[in-house]
């Protein structure tokens, strides 16, 4: 066991399902309705930064604008579901592979060899508001106005629930899948691939690695686990709409948890979400409307000097900690 | 769709271009030097629009303080700049831009907080006069507003030309390393370049004071796409690119408002970055930084 | 098995106004170790360059093991058989010495994850890093780090292996060091070429020495007999005289 827990990954996998089985436990003891909200939310979060990580923590990509596949997700679902009855659980492997097309769509035009990251991040970035700005004028998207889904009964079948617990353990399930994706990549070939090519991708090159296909796979994976979460979130949220899905606002908030808690690792975007967002909501309840002044104010602040202060992000001393606890001398370390 | 409706969408294009122009030419600078992108860089200019008002508010004419408002802006930027991101300049890319976007986010907050939510709004006595040629009508305040972003343009280029710390940036923005080798305190010139950066944009909010109502999100929403949409268009680090760039969008807006309608105006500017960054990633001028 | 492993004919590679090879030919048999010298700005870089693919020649055309290879990728001539170092090292500074290895060992999806470890400890013994391999590569000494870079080159499994002044930075017991290492390496069967400055090492392991100046070549053969030709010492030993200490590799030096 100590063996197994001496690998870093290892010990990070048990730590982060751990933690995900004590949220699962608490809640069940939890009664406020709010408060299981907030943890839908930390959850969803802590699924997209653990998503998110593969593309642009494992693979160094500057992947700034990340909500384009969360939104797209989101309104596959919603249009789908609402207009053709489709079942929710067939939108969230559609909104994954749809998510994952639009992944490979920007890997093919923006990994070309001689465009700078700069371009890559502002691409993905102008990419989110040009959607938003479609699907804001597309009418039989709902415009605007977005889209409603009405929950009467409980409903396994069709993931719809009066009560907000079973939305919930779904999530920590969905948290618990893309752990376990981002788990597994770390221990495989392409996980060496991508910390070769992220650290330094002309001598990727040079041992044989194709940095272009690499990168592109990394993409595909983390837009499309992106796009099934955005697919649960409309389920769960049960309404939409293209400043919500797409906001700019969102998605760097989404990034928060893996910056600052780490996104080279597991734990760390699971660390960061679980503690920013049931902070961030609050503060927000608690410094009210008017003083949304001060809220902006401290989140900013937050944002900016914890990134100054941890820049490789919380779990990085974690794993110096890890080292220091189970040094050994074999070459089978990661 | 006569030819003085068209007219009137180009020449109202170029001046609002011009002061494009100069947003951008702030934000390429601090691109050129740093190798950063500012994602606050529009709240400087809705800082500016603020100064502008409150200065308007104690008796004094906007136009008057315009100076000073850079003044106090620009050393604003370059405190800033010594404060949030110098430190994080050895730190990876996106940390770097993540703090802008938390400085942005502190700002909004900050004038929120100094200014309040509502809307503000400047009113000159003649803010609504305008100039008839043709059948072309112009306002006063914006043919001031793109001669002045031409006169400051144009100093800004000269300072860049002729003094020793404007060569100075433009040596860090072509060769960092050379330039410290030459004994450039890039350190300084880092921090007079945001500052100066910065304070462009102020003095773009200060000129457009008149023209439109402030709220604290003004910069995000109207401006700051245009000003990515420019910088990219006219090569990443370029001034003469923000310039050029800055009127060949502000003349493609007034054209898409005319063409899409003036709620689809921002349509334009989205799929021209889109279409940059697909077809033209160096910009008109190739990775040339000037 | 008389067939060259590399043929170089007539390669051309132009910079703007500059022509940094100027129609360079050579060939290299199997299992040869081959020096290239010549002063600063000779061109010695940008060949390796355009052997292992990260530039294209404007003229001319490249064999390697009877195929032509001009203009393919450098990972797909990996893939082929050749590896290569930098001349500024690249390691995977965050990745421990192991895990760097492995990523070469992997040979881009060639070998198995498990087997590629198995290699990957091989290759660590055999070029003494088995002490520091659980440190960060960003962590080690440059001699540790230019070991790494030939540790993880030779992980590929490469037919031929382009060393770039593999000895700059280095003290003289590290180079002894190398120059053995550079030998087990051809002793195992693999070709090496290797562009050095320190003429110590080049006489002591090139069997056939290439020499160039301003991107021509300008002599070739026998390491002793190249030395003493009259274009050679005028062209190249008036400055390796006053060179012959390694320089200080960490700072860039503007090699062609």
């Amino acid at each position: 066991m100590n063996k197994f827990l001496s690998e870093w990954n290892n010990w990070q996998l048990v730590v982060a399902l751990g933690f995900v089985l004590l949220c699962a436990l608490g809640a069940s003891a939890v009664e406020s309705d709010y408060f299981i909200q907030v943890m839908v939310l930390a959850a969803i979060y802590a699924a997209v930064g653990t998503a998110w990580s593969i593309a642009g923590g494992l693979s160094g990509l500057l992947l700034l604008g990340y909500i384009s596949f969360f939104g797209l997700g989101a309104y596959v679902d919603g249009l789908l579901f609402t207009k053709m009855g489709l079942n929710p659980w067939l939108c969230i492997v559609l909104g994954f592979f749809s998510a994952a097309l639009l992944a490979w769509l920007i890997s093919l035009v923006t990994l070309r060899f001689g465009l700078g990251e700069d371009y890559f991040a502002m691409f993905t970035v102008a990419l989110s508001q040009v959607l938003k700005f479609v699907l804001l004028n597309w009418d039989y998207a709902g415009g605007a106005t977005g889209i409603y889904l009405t929950v009467i009964e409980d409903n396994f079948w069709t993931l719809s629930f009066v009560d907000r617990k079973p939305y919930l353990y779904i999530a920590l399930v969905m948290l618990v899948a893309v752990i376990l994706v981002n788990y597994s990549i770390q221990r495989s070939r392409l996980g060496y691939y991508l910390a070769a090519v992220r650290e330094n991708d002309q001598a990727a090159e040079a041992l044989g690695i194709n940095v272009r296909k690499v990168k592109t796979q990394a993409m595909i994976i983390s837009g499309g686990l992106a796009g099934s979460i955005g697919a649960f979130y409309t389920q769960f949220a049960t309404f939409i709409d293209p400043k919500q899905v797409f906001s700019l606002a969102t998605n760097f908030e989404m990034l928060l948890g893996p910056v600052l808690g780490g996104r080279l690792s597991i734990i760390g975007p699971v660390l960061g979400a679980s503690f920013l967002k049931p902070t961030q909501d609050f503060l927000r309840g608690w410094m009210g409307g008017d003083a949304d002044a001060l809220y902006l104010i401290l989140y900013g602040a937050v944002l900016a000097i914890g990134i100054l202060l941890l820049p490789k992000g919380a779990a990085h001393y974690v794993q110096i900690w890890h080292r220091k606890r189970y040094a050994t001398s074999t070459p089978e370390e990661k | 769709m006569t030819f003085d409706v068209i007219l009137q969408a180009v020449l109202l294009g170029l001046l609002q271009g011009g002061v494009y122009a100069l947003v951008a030419c702030g934000l390429t600078l601090i691109y050129g030097v740093m190798k950063i992108v500012n994602f606050a860089h529009a709240e400087f200019l809705t800082l500016g629009m603020y100064l502008a008002i409150t200065a308007f508010h104690l008796g004094a004419s906007p136009y008057l303080v315009a100076l000073l408002i850079f003044g106090v802006v620009a050393v604003l930027g370059a405190g800033i700049q010594s404060v949030l991101i110098r430190p994080a300049l050895q730190h990876p890319q996106i940390n770097q831009m993540l703090i802008t976007i938390g400085l942005s986010t502190m700002m909004i907050g900050a004038m929120q907080l100094i200014w309040g939510p509502n809307n503000q709004v400047l009113k000159l006595e003649w803010s609504g006069e305008a100039m008839e040629l043709g059948g072309v009508r112009l306002t006063y305040v914006r043919l001031i507003s793109f001669v002045a972003a031409a006169l400051i343009a144009a100093l800004a280029w000269w300072f860049l030309k002729h003094t020793r710390t404007g060569m100075a940036m433009r040596a860090a923005s072509q060769n960092p390393q050379s330039a410290r080798l030459m004994g450039i305190e890039v350190m300084r010139v880092n921090m007079i370049t945001f500052g100066v950066g910065t304070g462009l944009a102020a003095m773009a909010g200060v000129l457009i004071a008149p023209a439109f109502f402030a709220n604290p999100t003004f910069g995000t929403d109207y401006f700051i796409l245009p000003a990515f949409v420019i910088v990219v268009l006219g090569t990443m680090g370029n001034f003469a690119g923000a310039l050029i760039g800055g009127l060949i969008i502000g003349v493609a807006e007034g054209l898409g408002g005319l063409v899409f309608g003036p709620a689809l105006r921002q349509l334009v500017s989205l799929l021209l970055f889109v279409v940059v960054l697909l077809f033209l990633p160096r910009g008109l001028f190739k990775g040339k930084v000037s | 098995m008389s067939q060259p492993l590399l043929e170089v004919r007539n390669v051309v590679k132009r910079f703007g106004g500059l022509t940094a090879v100027d129609h360079v030919s050579f060939e290299v048999m199997p299992g040869r170790i081959i020096g290239v010298i010549g002063p600063n700005g000779s061109g010695k870089t940008t060949l390796f360059a355009n052997v292992s693919g990260f530039q294209t020649p404007e003229e001319g055309e490249i064999r390697f093991d009877g195929r032509v290879i001009t203009g393919m990728r450098p990972s797909v001539l990996c893939e082929l058989g050749i590896a290569r170092t930098f001349q500024i090292v690249q390691p995977f500074a965050g990745l421990s010495v192991f895990d760097n290895v492995v990523a070469g060992a992997l040979r881009g999806g060639r070998t198995g994850l498990a087997e590629a470890k198995r290699k990957a400890a091989e290759v660590i013994d055999l070029c003494g890093l088995r002490p520091v391999s659980n440190q960060l590569a960003g962590a080690l000494p440059i001699a540790g780090r230019k070991r790494l870079e030939v540790a993880r080159a030779l992980a590929t499994a490469p037919k031929l292996l382009l060393l770039d002044e593999v000895m700059a930075g280095l003290r003289p017991t590290e180079v002894d060091d190398a120059i053995a290492l550079v030998r087990k390496i051809r002793d195992g069967g693999v070709t090496v070429i290797l562009v050095e400055h320190l003429m110590r090492a080049v006489m002591a392991l090139s069997e056939e020495l290439l020499v160039l100046q301003q991107g021509k070549l300008i002599a070739r053969g026998d390491p002793q007999t190249v030395c003493n030709q009259p274009e050679v010492i005028r062209a190249y030993f008036g400055e390796a005289r006053t060179s012959a200490a390694p320089a200080n590799a960490q700072d860039h030096t503007t090699h062609a």
